[in-house]
């Protein structure tokens, strides 16, 4: 079957060339799985399909190799190392979403230290320079005003915190 | 760690291709194996496989590239998630960005704040702005522009302005302030002051001392005692050492004047009892060899020989002049030739130069001699801007021979009738002004 997921994405050519060599690959473990059957109780009478199923193995990885020609997907030596061991490629993919969950809660736990720093600032300050930390405070209001209007016309993908209201 | 995930990579096109081209080179192997056997029943004595031989080859074969093909199906269903891998290492990129703009930030931070420290707004002189503010002006300078300040130079006006106003002072002050009536002179112009004691010393003063308008400053000091070659100078240093010091006392003392005239007048005095010794001591080895002697008579402390003198000081440091000795000289003269000792000197008539108790030089003759232009007691002094020895014992000489000779005459008179012929040698010594001494005949007695 055709196991391809989302085909929104840019390189539909490659998704489709993926999933023609997986079925090729698919047709070829068909095609052994025949074999084997034949070859494990051959008699006479299937000399003539065995002969026709290994001739259609071969044009099968013949197929398979021109369909490889196109496939410049990068792979992983780590995948490649695991499918050896025997184990769950699945499991890479799993470490990669994990140490970019522990990275983005690193940075937001030092992103949130650095917005207390600033709001602790802005209240002392305040209290020392009220009419600077107002100029202040107008222009940043300006400025993000201005930073979120260019960023919608651009079509940016926001990030989480998008939603927060205007700087303060 | 993300950031070491899926470094290397292999193209999954070249991983297919080789898969393939194995399992088919395998096959290829097997056919042409059996190829072979068939080609060559028996030829080389190789072994001809069994039936069951080549099967098992065969599921061999099958199975090895049946593992191989089931690998690469694992491998390519995995590549779905490609997209998904390299969206999870972008975000890993831009969060490491992040990482090194926040370690940037922190220590943007940390160097602001080492900075901060020195943009601190100074300590204003607030009480000073204030004394301004409300006065009008300022009491006290601060430190600082002290040091400026000194180094500016008043215009032409101002310094003219000013100086009438320093001489005023100057005036002012030295009327108030009591003086020793012994100073001779004393004189403003341009806000100096100049105090003149003739034969001694002549010192410039005027106010402002280490900035104080009532204290005295010394600008200039010259003396006035004296030889024939003109007044002894005083040295840089010396006249420095000693303006000091006498502007310090001069500020601490009530009587400042007082203080100036009697460190001055000692010095002046002893410079004057040095040289009047020391003239004597020329001449007893010069002209006058056999004809004086001179005694040195130095009480408990002081008299040293040389042209500085010393200044004793009390216990305090105070100016003591009580406990000051200078030395006193005994000139003796028309010494009796076959005398040595001491005890026989005290014949010979003397001249005693001392400083007496009011600290002026006098000198006492041994005996009563007249003056024969005043017919009076001699009054033997020494002018000291022009100290002479010399010239003061051939006034002594000269009176006394006037007084022994009057002292004959009168002996004569009295005992002997004088009677005067005009065969008389008369010597007469015209002495400036027309008074005569007669020198009467011995003949006639």
């Amino acid at each position: 079957g055709n196991g391809v997921q989302g085909g929104d994405r840019p390189e539909d050519p490659s998704k489709q060339n993926l999933a023609q060599v997986t079925a090729s690959i698919q047709r070829t473990l068909g095609l052994l799985h025949q074999l084997n059957l034949n070859v494990s109780s051959f008699s006479s009478a299937s000399q003539l399909p065995l002969l026709q199923r290994l001739n259609a193995l071969v044009a099968e990885l013949d197929t398979m190799q021109k369909l490889a020609e196109g496939c410049n997907i990068q792979v992983p030596m780590e995948v490649v190392n695991l499918i050896d061991d025997g184990k769950n490629p699945d499991e890479f993919t799993r470490d990669v979403l994990n140490s970019c969950i522990a990275k983005n809660q690193i940075t937001k736990g030092k992103t949130d230290a650095f917005k207390s720093l600033r709001k602790h600032l802005l209240e002392e300050l305040e209290e020392a320079f009220p009419e600077d930390i107002e100029a202040y405070r107008q222009i940043r209001a300006t400025s993000a005003a201005e930073s979120k209007r260019l960023a919608q016309s651009q079509n940016v993908l926001p990030n989480g915190d998008s939603n927060v209201k205007a700087e303060h | 760690m993300a950031g070491e995930l899926g470094q290397q990579t292999v193209e999954l096109g070249s991983v297919v291709r080789r898969a393939a081209e194995e399992s088919y080179l395998a096959l290829r192997e097997l056919v042409e194996k059996s190829q072979a056997e068939s080609d060559w029943k028996g030829a080389y004595g190789g072994r001809q496989r069994s039936d069951s031989e080549k099967k098992i080859d065969l599921l061999k074969f099958i199975a090895r590239t049946r593992q191989r093909m089931l690998r690469l199906h694992v491998l390519a269903k995995w590549c779905q998630q490609v997209p998904l891998v390299q969206y999870c290492q972008q975000l890993g990129s831009t969060l490491s960005s992040h990482e090194t703009c926040f370690t940037q930030t922190a220590d943007s931070l940390f160097f602001m704040h080492e900075g901060l420290q020195q943009a601190r707004a100074p300590t204003f002189d607030v009480p000073s702005a204030l004394e301004v503010m409300l006065t009008g002006s300022y009491q006290r300078l601060p430190r600082c522009i002290e040091d400026i300040g000194s180094q500016n130079k008043l215009s032409p006006d101002e310094e003219k302005h000013a100086l009438q106003k320093l001489d005023t002072s100057v005036r002012y002050k030295v009327l108030v302030n009591p003086r020793p009536k012994e100073v001779s002179s004393i004189s403003v112009t341009d806000g100096i002051a100049v105090f003149r004691v003739d034969g001694e010393f002549k010192v410039l003063l005027t106010l402002g001392y280490r900035g104080n308008l009532d204290l005295w400053r010394i600008l200039h000091m010259e003396l006035l005692v004296g030889e024939k070659n003109g007044p002894i100078k005083l040295g840089e240093i010396r006249r420095f050492a000693l303006g000091d010091d006498i502007e310090r006392r001069m500020a601490v003392s009530e009587n400042p004047f007082s203080v100036l005239y009697a460190i001055l007048h000692e010095f002046s005095i002893s410079l004057a009892m040095d040289t009047i010794i020391r003239q004597a001591n020329v001449l007893r080895h010069g002209r006058w060899k056999e004809a004086i002697s001179s005694e040195r008579i130095s009480d408990s402390t002081a008299g040293q020989t040389g042209n500085a003198a010393v200044m004793q000081l009390g216990q305090d440091g105070e100016f003591d002049s009580s406990g000051f000795r200078l030395p006193v000289l005994k000139l003796n003269y028309w010494l009796d030739g076959k005398n040595s000792g001491p005890a026989e000197s005290d014949l010979s008539p003397f001249i005693k130069i001392e400083a007496g108790q009011d600290m002026q030089i006098k000198c006492q003759h041994s005996s009563f001699i007249l003056d024969p232009l005043t017919d009076k007691e001699a009054n033997l002094s020494l002018d000291l801007s022009c100290i002479d020895v010399e010239k003061l014992i051939l006034k002594a000489i000269a009176c006394n021979r006037h007084t022994r000779l009057l002292d004959i005459q009168r002996q004569l008179c009295k005992n002997v009738q004088i009677s005067q012929s005009p065969k008389d040698v008369i010597l007469k010594r015209d002495i400036g002004v027309a008074k005569c001494f007669k020198q009467t005949s011995w003949a006639r007695l």
